[in-house]
Parts: C-alpha cells; structure tokens; sequence
C-alpha cells in the first residue's frame, strides 16, 4: 500500500520537477506515461515471460491505427475502438506467440525482430491507414493541457502497474517465471507452458495498444514513421534500462530515457559541433550497454535494494 | 518465356551481387556465434562502418587500396574494441543480456555514425570505369563484379586461415569444444576477439566494395544484418559454406521479387523469408549444439 | 489399486528400438522400482510416462484415464508429479515458490482473479501457502524457504525438488534416479520418505540403477533389459533371477 500511495506521488512530483527544468516540457512527460504503460508490457513479457521482443511498436501501432482507422473512417466511440485496438493487438500477439512457440533466445529476438519490421513496412505502403502519409483528425484527449493531460495518464499508468504488479506476484506470476527457468520441470509441475508464453505476450501487446490508442488521440495526427525500429528499440532500452524484474521498472526507465534524450538534445551540440540527427541514438545505445555491464537489473532494481 | 528472361536476367545479376554481400554478412554471423555462442546484432554496422570510413578516406583524396586497407583495419579495430568493451566483461551473463548487448553495440555505432557523418548517405565511384560486362549472358555491371570477386576472394582468405593456418584451426577447435581448446593452450577468450575482429574485417571489406551500388548511410546495417542473418541460418549457423550459398539465393530471391512484382516488396521479403525461415526450423538448425 | 498401465509401449528413435512392447502396472500403496543397465530404456520409460516423449505404440494409463502421448502438462493434471535425474529445480525462484509452483495445479484462482485481487484469488494463495509451509516442514526445508533454489546444498535441492513433486497431491510419483550424489545419511532420510508416502497409498515409481538400497526399498521391481520387461516381482526373488543377473554383467 505504501508503494503504491508513493508511486501515486511520484506523478504530481514529477510535474513539479519538470516546471524547474526547462527542458523536460509538458509534452515530455506525456510521452514519459504513454512510453512508460507500453514498456511495462514489455517487461511482463521479457522479464516475467523470458521472451525477448524487439517488435513491441508493431502493438502499440495496432492501438494507435485501429483506434485512428475506428474513429476517424468507421465513426466508432471512442472508448470502443480503443477496446478494439487492444483486442486486435491482443489477436495479432497471439498469432505471433504461437508462430514462435519453439522459438528460444537470439533465434526469437530475430523473429521479433523481423515481424516488427514487417508489420512497419506493410502499415507504410497500406493505402486506408493513409501510407506514409498517416491518419489525421483523430478524436483528442477530452483535457485541456498536457499538465493534466500527463496527470490522467498517470493514473492509467499506475492502474497498469498496479495490475502487472498484481500478476506477477500470483500463481500466473509464479508459473511464467518457473517456465523461463525450466520449461520441462513447469510442465511436470501442470503449466500449461504454451499457453503461459502466448497469454504473457497478449497481455504484453494489450499494454501497448492502449498506450497506442491513447497516444493517437494525444497527438490527433499517426504516421509510419513512429512506430518503426526505433520506437520498438525505445521501448527496450526503457524496460531493461529500467529494470525488467520490477513492475515500476518501465516507468523509471521512461523518466530516465527521456532524461537522457532531453540531456543529449541539449549537451551533444557542445560536444560534437557539427553533429546532426537524433543524439539519442549514441545515449540509448551506451545506456543499453552500461546498464547491462554495471547493474543488470536495472535502475529499479537497484533502487530497490 | 523469352520476354520474361529478358526482364528477369539483369536483375539477376545485380541481385548475385548483393547475394554476395550477404554472404560476407552471413560468414560474420557464423563465425562469431560458432566461436562464442553470440548472435551479434552489431554485424550489420560493421559492414557500414567500413563503408562510411572508407568514403571518408577517398574524399581526402586516397587511393583506393589504401582506403580499401585503412577501411578494413578500422572496422576490424572497431570489432575488437567492442568485443572487449561489451563481450568479455559480459562473459557468462543470460542469453537476454547478452542479446541486448550487442543490440546496444549495434545502436551505439549507429549512433555514433550520425554524429560522424550525418544524415546525408555518402558515395564513391566504381572501382573501374565502364559499361556493363556480359559474363554468361548476364549483364554485370562493373562494381557487381567488383563485389562477387572480392567477396569471392574474402570467404577464399578465411577459408585458407581457418582451414590451414594454426591460429584459424585454433578458433575452429574453440568452436567445436571450448574446454578441450582450453587444455590445449588456446584461450576462448581471445578467440572471442579474434573472431569478433576477424567478422568486423570481412564485413569491412563488404562495405567498401558496396558503397558505389548502393551508398552508405548510418542506417544501412540493419538490413543487411537482416540478411546475412537469414543466409547464415539457412546455413544452421555452423557452416560458412552454406551461409555463402545462403546469401547468393537470397539476394538473387530479392532481386527477382522486385523485378517481377514490385520494388516496394524488396525489403519486406527479406524480413519475411527470415520470418519464415526462423518459424520453420525454430532452432537454426544447429548441428549438434544446443 | 493400479494406478499406472502400460501395455504394449513401443518406442523407437531411428533404427533403434528404445522400448519394445513393455506391459507392466503400478500399484498404489507401494514402491516399486524399475531397474535396469545402462541403455535399457528407462529414462525413455520416464519420458513416455510424463509426456515428454511420444510412443510409437501402445496405451498408457493413469487413474483408469488413457494418457497415451498427452502433452506434459496434461498428464500431470491427471495425477502424475515426477522429479529429474539432474534436479530440475527453479534456480532464482525460493524454495517455497518452488513448492508453490508445484501447487499449481492444485490452486483455482486464475490470472484474472490474481489481477485484480479478487477474494478469491487471496484464499487461495493463503492455502496454498498453507500447504507448502506443511510441506517443508516435513521435508526439513523450513528454515531455507526464502532462500533461491540455485546456491543450496545438492541434498536439499533433493528435498525441495520432492517436496514440489508432493506439492500437486499426487496419485503416482514417478523418481527419475533420485538417490544419485546424496550422501548415505541424506539416502536413508529420502528411503524413509519414500516409504512414509506409499504407507500414505501413494504409487511410487522408482526409476534406478539395481543397487542395494533400491532392492531394499522397494515392494515390487520390473526389470527392463534392451527395451523389454525382463522380470518383475519382489526384490528376493529378482535378487536370485539368473536372467538378471546374467543382464548386468552382460551390460
């Protein structure tokens, strides 16, 4: 209960936070929240389900362009299609899980890989989700600013995390990890081990298209080009940066990730004068590595100790 | 029949060559995952390190051997500084961790090359000036020959030194068992930089030759370890033998997509065939190690 | 009361025939243990049992219901809990979470329950819980339950590896080699269990080498020589077989 009362803190102060530094704006921190509820699915998936997924922006581009395609094309309630992005993202990581079942270790990262990819390159050249053009006039977020607008998200978010949290401490919780350590042992113990390992990347990708959803309708304008690689590999490095054995550990992952970018945007330029491009490429990368070197259960875990 | 062969043959060609680039790709992979177990993400920005370092070296004006060597070494230094940086001290960690390692290698290096060299690709002239050479009525142009010869020529120089000299029979005994390497005097640790720098070498040479087909950009890894990744699992990950044939019938399988349904899909198949590849034969098919 | 079947199971991998056309039964209440050399079939028995390996022919039955090449998970639902020749234990998880584990299929309350912390997701985790606690004193585990499976002593790992196995209440234990690397003491204290568990009506299948200790804990031995029963029947009397004995040195 304590946690959860200082998570709930943690929002409010953080907005307090960003008025004293300048460059974390509001926008910032609604990306921190939207970044924050999609990677907590990717730490249930990798850090409780032992999956590595590098395709995560393929989920939460279903929420987006379904909520999008369902609001703006079909005339869809807003709360429905939301519903229905997460179904379909739901759906689509259940074809995925089964598709890489016998799949283990660097093998299944590649897959994941390769599917994100796939997925990106088919929503860029498909014609009703508008191509590389997008989708605009999506329904906005029924808030005034990006100050409260932050604050409502963070309350979905901690309602995220209190749910991981809830999950994997529980028999579900229990029998994914016991599966990642020995599939042949859970199985004798009557885990349904094909079962745990698609349910626990359904439940991963449901996180990211409501995330999804709720990002389409912060912005009101979807293109391609935010959902590629680079926002799968976005949402790594925020969970394993935060720390995958730790529901919280995505959303510190977030603050920091988005710290860092902020930092890079800002400090770079002084660094390298001529430098051109997105500076937080070099900062993800190095912050991947470090982390792993130095603390590998990430900053959350080792907060937590 | 006659129209279509006259569509579909140019493309071969081209299509052989970048083949041929995916095989080096591919030999990078097998070799580093053979000696230490690593799948490294990182292969696909080597290749693009020695292509952006080699632009550089020919705008200031240098020769093309020593661009082409100073490119090679560079990556290959390149390698080796990352294998010690990131692989050695990782030694033992999970699977997970040290699949995100070398993702992070492989955005670092990204990274750092749009910091170096920025968002604009970079480019060179063919190694030799010409029209296109007809070699077994198919027409090559003559960096498509360019890259097929020194690819050829590269997998030859690492077959000899794995299979004749005593160090490359070194790494091939690590490979095969690291603990009866080990009594023998060979360390696995440097054959984990070994191999790491010899992969960045070959993927190195790989870039330079590249470079006037298809530009380099800091981008250009990631498809092309996509690629060589695919030919070295056709291949089971074991045999760089395979992973060249593997690279061949991938880039001509690309090239004939593109020509005959449509150039938009030339990317896509690559991810796709990996895809399916992967779900098939679900652990690579690695012969006899798990 | 039978509670194990196999009739007629056949395996073969390749060329080679693993298990051919072995019938034999297991009963409750009792230890029996199926002996045999090296490459007789006995861990490919193990694996057709549990459901890791399919047969090429033949039923198994468990509890009266047909099991024959069901998926692991399945089979253990039935009834069947089994531990493994190289202690198959959940390294990072404690030793009670190892037992809770085994408890999964005992417990109700599922993800959703667990989620949002229904009521009855709550009872269910305090019986569990319950149970496990019962379940380490027993074994002696008491005073390492919080501690990770993976840095404890190879006895204990033992001891927990069978405590999870009990965890799922089951009707047939099935022990893959489960004395090898214990030290005599820590052997007399699992044959003491062992014996407790079938005077409690449990089946226990005991799946060893012909040594001493086993012949002496079991009830009833079924002797497998190059894929087929060769003998079974009490210890003394499969102590004097000539065929057996002439199996081993063979070996």
């Amino acid at each position: 209960m304590i946690r959860l009362a200082a998570f709930a803190v943690a929002g409010p102060l953080l907005l307090a936070a960003a008025q004293l530094l300048p460059f974390l704006g509001g926008s910032t921190l609604v990306f921190v929240a939207l970044a924050a509820l999609a990677s907590t699915g990717l730490t249930l998936i990798m850090g409780l389900g032992g999956q590595v997924s590098l395709g995560h922006a393929a989920f939460y581009g279903v929420g987006a362009y379904g909520l999008a395609l369902l609001t703006v094309k079909a005339g869809w309630p807003v709360p429905v299609a939301l519903g229905a992005g997460a179904a379909l993202a739901g759906g689509l990581a259940a074809l995925l899980g089964v598709a890489v079942l016998r799949i283990q270790g660097h093998f299944l990262a590649m897959a994941t890989l390769a599917f994100g990819l796939i997925w990106f390159f088919f929503v860029r050249g498909w014609e009703p989700a508008g191509a590389n053009q997008g989708i605009g006039g999506i329904p906005a977020l029924p808030l005034d600013d990006d100050e409260a607008t932050f604050l409502a998200l963070w309350v979905v978010l901690a309602g995220g995390v209190l749910l991981a949290r809830n999950l994997a401490d529980s028999r579900t919780g229990r029998a994914l990890r016991a599966l990642g350590a020995s599939e042949a042992a859970a199985g004798s113990c009557g885990i349904d081990v094909a079962r745990a390992k698609v349910g626990v990347f359904v439940i991963g990708a449901v996180y990211a298209a409501v995330a999804g959803g709720l990002y389409a309708m912060y912005v009101t304008y979807i293109a391609p080009d935010a959902f590629g690689l680079l926002a799968s590999l976005q949402f790594l490095v925020i969970a394993v940066v935060g720390g995958l054995g730790s529901p919280w550990g995505a959303t510190v992952g977030a603050v920091f990730v988005a710290g860092l970018t902020e930092l890079s945007r800002e400090l770079l330029p002084y660094v390298v004068p001529d430098a051109a491009g997105s500076y937080e490429l070099v900062a993800y990368g190095l912050a991947l590595v470090l982390v792993l070197l130095v603390a590998r259960q990430g900053l959350a875990g080792v907060a937590a100790r | 029949m006659t129209l279509l062969a006259v569509d579909v043959l140019p493309l071969l060609a081209s299509g052989l060559a970048t083949g041929a680039i995916y095989a080096l790709v591919g030999i990078g992979f097998v070799l580093i995952h053979s000696v230490t177990g690593v799948i490294n993400f990182a292969q696909g920005e080597f290749v693009m390190v020695g292509a952006l370092s080699a632009t550089t070296l020919v705008a200031t004006g240098a020769p093309l051997a020593l661009a082409f060597t100073g490119a090679v070494a560079l990556t290959a230094a390149v390698g080796a500084i990352a294998e010690r940086l990131t692989i050695a001290p990782a030694r033992g960690a999970s699977l997970l961790t040290l699949i995100i390692i070398t993702v992070g290698v492989s955005v670092t290096l990204r990274g750092l090359a749009l910091l170096i060299w920025g968002v604009d690709p970079r480019s060179y002239d063919p190694f030799t000036a010409g029209p296109p050479v007809d070699v077994l009525g198919l027409a090559f142009s003559r960096q498509s020959l360019w890259i097929i010869g020194v690819s050829l020529v590269v997998a030859g120089l690492l077959w000899l030194y794995l299979e004749r000299t005593v160090a490359g029979k070194a790494m091939r005994a690590c490979a095969m068992d690291p603990d009866a390497a080990r009594l023998q005097g060979v360390s696995p640790s440097r054959m984990s930089l070994y191999a790491f720098a010899l992969a960045a070498a070959v993927a190195g040479a790989a870039g330079v030759v590249f470079v006037p087909v298809t530009h380099a950009h800091y981008e250009m890894g990631l498809f092309l370890a996509v690629n060589g990744f695919t030919a070295a699992v056709v291949g089971g990950l074991v045999s760089p033998l395979a992973a060249v044939a593997g690279g061949f019938l991938l880039g001509a399988l690309e090239a004939l997509a593109a020509g005959l349904v449509s150039s938009s899909y030339e990317s896509v198949i690559a991810f796709v065939v990996l895809f399916a590849v992967l779900v098939a034969r679900p652990r690579g098919v690695i012969a006899g190690r798990a | 009361m039978t509670l194990l079947e196999l009739e007629d199971v056949s395996v073969r991998f390749g060329g080679v025939r693993a298990l051919d056309g072995v019938s034999t039964a297991v009963a409750a209440g009792r230890v029996t243990a199926l002996i045999g050399p090296n490459g007789a079939g006995k861990t490919t028995l193990v694996n057709v049992v549990s459901g890791l390996t399919r047969p090429d022919a033949g039923t198994v039955r468990l509890c009266g219901h047909d099991v024959t090449g069901r998926r692991p998970h399945r089979i253990a639902r039935r009834g069947l809990s089994r531990t493994f020749q190289h202690v198959e234990l959940f390294g990072d998880m404690s030793v009670l979470d190892n037992v809770l584990v085994g408890r999964h299929a005992r417990m109700r309350a599922g993800a959703a329950a667990a989620t949002l912390r229904l009521p009855r997701h709550r009872a269910d985790e305090r019986a569990a819980r319950r149970a496990a606690t019962v379940l380490l004193e027993r074994f002696g585990l008491a005073a390492h339950a919080n501690e990770a499976a993976v840095g404890l002593p190879f006895g204990v790992q033992r001891r927990t590896e069978l405590a999870r196995a009990l965890a799922a209440e089951p009707a047939l234990l099935l022990l893959d080699e489960p004395l090898a690397g214990l030290t005599d003491a820590e052997t007399e204290e699992i044959g003491r269990l062992l014996r407790e568990l079938a005077a409690d009506g449990l089946a226990v299948l005991l799946v060893d080498h012909a040594t001493d200790v086993v012949l002496a804990l079991a009830d009833h031995v079924v002797v497998l020589d190059r894929g087929s029963v060769l003998a079974e029947g009490p210890p003394a009397r499969i102590r004097a077989d000539a065929r057996v004995v002439a199996a081993y040195l063979g070996a």
